[in-house]
């Protein structure tokens, strides 16, 4: 996993397989702890996406979605969605290439967006956006249902969950009017 | 009502159920499904409380006829009364499953009227969602105190995960709570036909704490009985709030520090294999005094510093910042003729030296004061 990791370096690798076994196995050196950290943190960034990055269905039953990936990642994010949903088209687009698996479970990287590869998947039919809009409303609602006021915990909200990871078009319209409250971003 | 609303109000009743695990082991079984479950299950949000989202947690109503006196939903109550139709939950579900809002479903009812038609009525939901929908992702089933034995089969045959809440630690603090549920045999008879089942994710319960006056000890001992004696995979603890139009409206709200202890200890009699009998020396009139329980637990015991170079595993676990992935490192660095040098490779190791320092020693070198402690 650590391999992934967008700044990966070769050569910590190599210098903790020229180490004690027994030393960087239980990660008793530095660098053996600096490349777990990293495998660390890649599994951290495809866990957290296997959770948040929010679907769309298209008329032609294409799953797909945009997002930003801070390890490389995306093959193995299109792979759990193709094993969850082994019957749909996958696309998701990051750093402005999509990736698609079909359901007979070939993958292939295309140089263009997410919509293109739906447009092209689909043949050629535009997504509806009033059936994008239905389940992100049905889990508002539901979302919003679960608050308990006595339990409160702002802090330790933003600690278990990172801006980043909050509803993406909240969160970028409420950064760019400059509201400082979690609560509105949500 | 609209969906919307009913999405509002049966999703609200359900929020108290504190238990979010969707972790099942269960493979799925063909291509021709939708959803599968993962192992270590997959959290979706996080609320403003910093639990995690990862279910649709939802009542298949909210109208009960039962007369639990913390609960929102219960018979004295006022509330606008709100079901799903089978078909209709199962619809709002997969449409949130394929948004990937959600990693499974966790369904409970108010028992409206008997506890098997209200049963029924989740069964068939269920039912169209693994057989019509060909769903084959996480569900975690209530099952309803009084149930018959052959709809808590059923529900083992479609469910990852099924639980029935206790609720308090004994009869005695039950019977202040309710009139309508006997502890032995609406509630633990179930426990025992849910033990018989073969469940890929187990089974879990939850009580309230605080409600009835139970103390920590209490509770910790019906922990414990559940654990060895039902199998349980988890038992979850919910500090009683206050809910308006209830029996218990005028009561205290218990504080969440004592939710946050009774979880520590929980989670070092399941993981660490330290007993109940270790903590009681540590409780103070039953309860588990203020402060993290591993400091209290360390501190209550201690006899001078544990040498990481020649402590057992046992001991080492009993540090507070060593857990038994570190101490297992520790162990297996001994094993393969390696000393630990020095505090930065404890913490290269995993260990939280700030925490464990007054307890150790390493190197021949150990804290001199223990007023050093701190919180």
């Amino acid at each position: 996993m650590a391999s992934r990791h967008r700044r990966y370096d070769r050569r910590l690798r190599d210098a903790v397989s020229r180490q004690d076994p027994a030393l960087a196995g239980n990660l008793a050196t530095p660098q053996a702890r600096r490349l777990y950290e990293m495998g660390n943190a890649v599994s951290r960034c495809l866990h957290a996406k296997k959770g948040f990055l929010r679907m769309n269905v298209s008329p032609g039953g294409v799953l797909y979605a945009k997002t930003t990936l801070e390890h490389h990642v995306l093959d193995l994010l299109a792979a759990h969605f193709h094993r969850r949903f082994p019957g749909y088209h996958i696309a998701i687009e990051s750093g402005g290439r999509t990736m698609t698996a079909s359901p007979s479970g070939v993958f292939a990287v295309h140089d263009c967006s997410v919509m293109d590869a739906v447009k092209l998947l689909d043949g050629g039919a535009q997504p509806s956006r009033e059936e994008a809009g239905r389940a992100r409303r049905l889990w508002e609602e539901y979302y919003d249902s679960q608050a308990i006021s006595s339990r409160r915990n702002l802090r330790l909200m933003r600690k278990m969950m990172p801006a980043r990871y909050m509803d993406p078009d909240a969160y970028e319209s409420r950064k760019a009017s400059g509201s400082g409250s979690i609560s509105d971003w949500l | 009502m609209s969906l919307l609303e009913k999405v509002r109000l049966l999703g609200g009743a359900g929020r108290w159920d504190v238990c979010a695990s969707s972790a099942s082991p269960r493979k799925a079984s063909s291509a021709d499904r939708i959803g599968d479950a993962a192992q270590g299950g997959i959290c979706h949000s996080f609320t403003e409380g910093g639990r995690c989202v990862s279910l649709f947690k939802t009542l298949m109503a909210n109208a009960c006829s039962l007369d639990c006196a913390y609960c929102q939903n219960s018979i004295h109550c006022h509330k606008k009364p709100a079901s799903y139709e089978p078909r209709e939950l199962a619809d709002v579900f997969m449409h949130l499953y394929l948004g990937n809002y959600v990693e499974g479903l966790f369904l409970s009812s108010a028992v409206a009227g008997d506890a098997d038609s209200s049963m029924e009525r989740m069964l068939e939901a269920v039912r169209i969602l693994r057989q019509d929908m060909r769903f084959q992702g996480y569900i975690h089933l209530k099952v309803l105190p009084g149930a018959d034995r052959s709809l808590v089969k059923e529900a083992g045959m479609y469910a990852d995960r099924l639980s029935i809440n206790i609720e308090a630690p004994s009869k005695s603090r039950l019977d202040e709570l309710t009139s309508t549920k006997d502890y032995g045999s609406d509630i633990l008879r179930r426990q025992e036909w849910i033990r018989r089942l073969s469940l890929p994710a187990g089974q879990t319960t939850q009580m309230v704490v605080g409600a009835a006056g139970e103390s920590d000890e209490e509770v910790l001992e019906a922990a414990e009985w559940e654990y060895g004696s039902m199998g349980l995979r988890r038992v979850y603890y919910s500090v009683f709030t206050p809910i308006d139009d209830t029996p218990l409206a005028g009561m205290q709200r218990v504080p969440l520090e004592r939710e946050h202890r009774l979880y520590c200890v929980d989670f070092m009699m399941r993981k660490y294999g330290i007993g109940l009998d270790e903590f009681r020396p540590v409780m103070a009139g039953g309860n588990l005094p203020e402060g993290d329980p591993k400091i209290n637990l360390a501190r209550t015991a201690y006899r001078g510093p544990t040498d990481v170079n020649s402590a057992s595993y046992e001991e080492l676990i009993r540090v507070p910042g060593l857990g038994p992935l570190s101490a297992r490192r520790i162990m297996d660095l001994r094993a393969a003729g390696h000393a630990v040098k020095s505090r930065s490779q404890l913490a290269s190791i995993g260990v939280a030296v700030k925490r464990a320092d007054p307890f150790i020693k390493v190197n021949g070198h150990a804290q001199t004061s223990l007023a050093a402690y701190g919180g």
